[in-house]
């Protein structure tokens, strides 16, 4: 050891005075001081949660796993294609019954308002009697009708 | 008085006997253990800081809020990393710089400063001591803050190469570099004087 380091050495001789050192502890020992338990805890809890997250979301994305509810196989997908269809064509099937219903319903609002305004007048001479021939009525005779009912009522 | 002991070998550095439990104990927020460490560390770092800046008030100030913080903190202290004196001296370290941001200190270290302001311990009663240290602490303010932080820390500290290094964030390389010509400096000021 040189002269130097020795006369530096001197130095460690220098002490705070005792009433600063006693006032000071008693001023910092008296300050609050922060829980220890939280200071603690939630970093190791938060950096633990981050790095599970990181490394899940690393596999998911570049690995070729993929979380259980979407593993499925192509038969499978198939199949649920060919239900999907079916589904459709019926949905499909039900609306255009829907709609002819409507349009018949439609159809005969309008013919019962037509009939109920203006009666039967609609209806020409030419149509009637040709729906007459067709039912091909046969009228009775009247007299034979007359001599049938004066039996009953004698 | 706190029993300490002080391990010399490939590192050298001095350090209470049971710090680690007390600094577990702190960190449970046991005052006492607390107290044990301060009464401990607080005479280096107040002297590391009065030789930094040169104002006994100042020096107190500054020393109250490096144990004041460190009594606040203690729980993000990691044993793993730093050594608690290391930890406490980079406390210090930027502290002082925060402090003197925009204005450096204003010192003025001559033979009255150091009889006056100055407390010793009772061995040192030589007045030819007192104008030595006088001589020695102006010297120390004639480098650069990092030579002074490592002469201090290295010579009247006793720390290790590696706790200086470790705490001023330079390779323990460059901390011989420093301490060499921090040395050389010093040696060419009292010879100059």
């Amino acid at each position: 050891m040189d002269r130097l380091t020795e006369k530096l050495r001197l130095l460690q001789n220098i002490v705070p005075d005792d009433d600063f050192a006693l006032s000071a502890k008693f001023s910092i020992l008296a300050s609050e001081k922060p829980s220890p338990s939280a200071r603690l805890a939630f970093p190791k809890f938060w950096i633990g949660s981050v790095v599970m997250a990181a490394t899940i979301l690393v596999i998911l994305l570049i690995g070729d796993i993929k979380p259980p509810s979407v593993t499925k196989s192509v038969s499978e997908i198939a199949s649920i294609d060919s239900v999907a269809a079916s589904f459709e064509a019926d949905i499909d099937i039900t609306l255009k019954e829907i709609r002819s219903y409507g349009e018949s319903a439609e159809k005969t609002s309008v013919a019962l308002y037509e009939a109920s305004s203006n009666g039967p007048t609609h209806m020409n001479s030419s149509l009637i009697k040709k729906e007459f021939d067709t039912l091909n009525v046969t009228l009775p005779d009247p007299d034979e009708a007359n001599r049938l009912l004066e039996q009953a009522l004698f | 008085m706190p029993l300490f002991v002080t391990y010399r070998g490939l590192f050298s550095f001095t350090m209470l006997e049971d710090e680690r439990k007390l600094i577990l104990e702190a960190k449970g927020g046991e005052a006492e253990a607390f107290g044990r460490l301060y009464d401990f560390y607080l005479p280096a770092i107040y002297r590391f800081i009065l030789l930094k800046v040169g104002q006994r008030e100042e020096a107190e100030d500054l020393a109250h809020q490096v144990f004041l913080k460190a009594w606040q903190n203690i729980s993000g202290f990691s044993e793993k990393g730093l050594p608690f004196s290391s930890w406490l001296y980079r406390i210090a370290r930027n502290l002082i710089i925060d402090r003197y941001r925009r204005t450096k200190p204003v010192i003025s270290i001559d033979e009255e400063f150091v009889s006056e302001k100055l407390i010793f311990r009772p061995d040192i009663s030589d007045i030819d001591d007192r104008k030595d240290i006088a001589r020695i602490m102006a010297s120390l303010h004639e480098l650069k803050d990092i030579e002074r932080d490592v002469i201090i820390m290295r010579f009247i500290e006793d720390l290790s190469v590696k706790e200086v290094s470790e705490t001023i964030n330079k390779s323990e390389g460059a901390v011989k570099l420093i301490q060499h010509r921090a040395l050389q400096k010093i040696r060419t000021i009292l010879n100059e004087k």
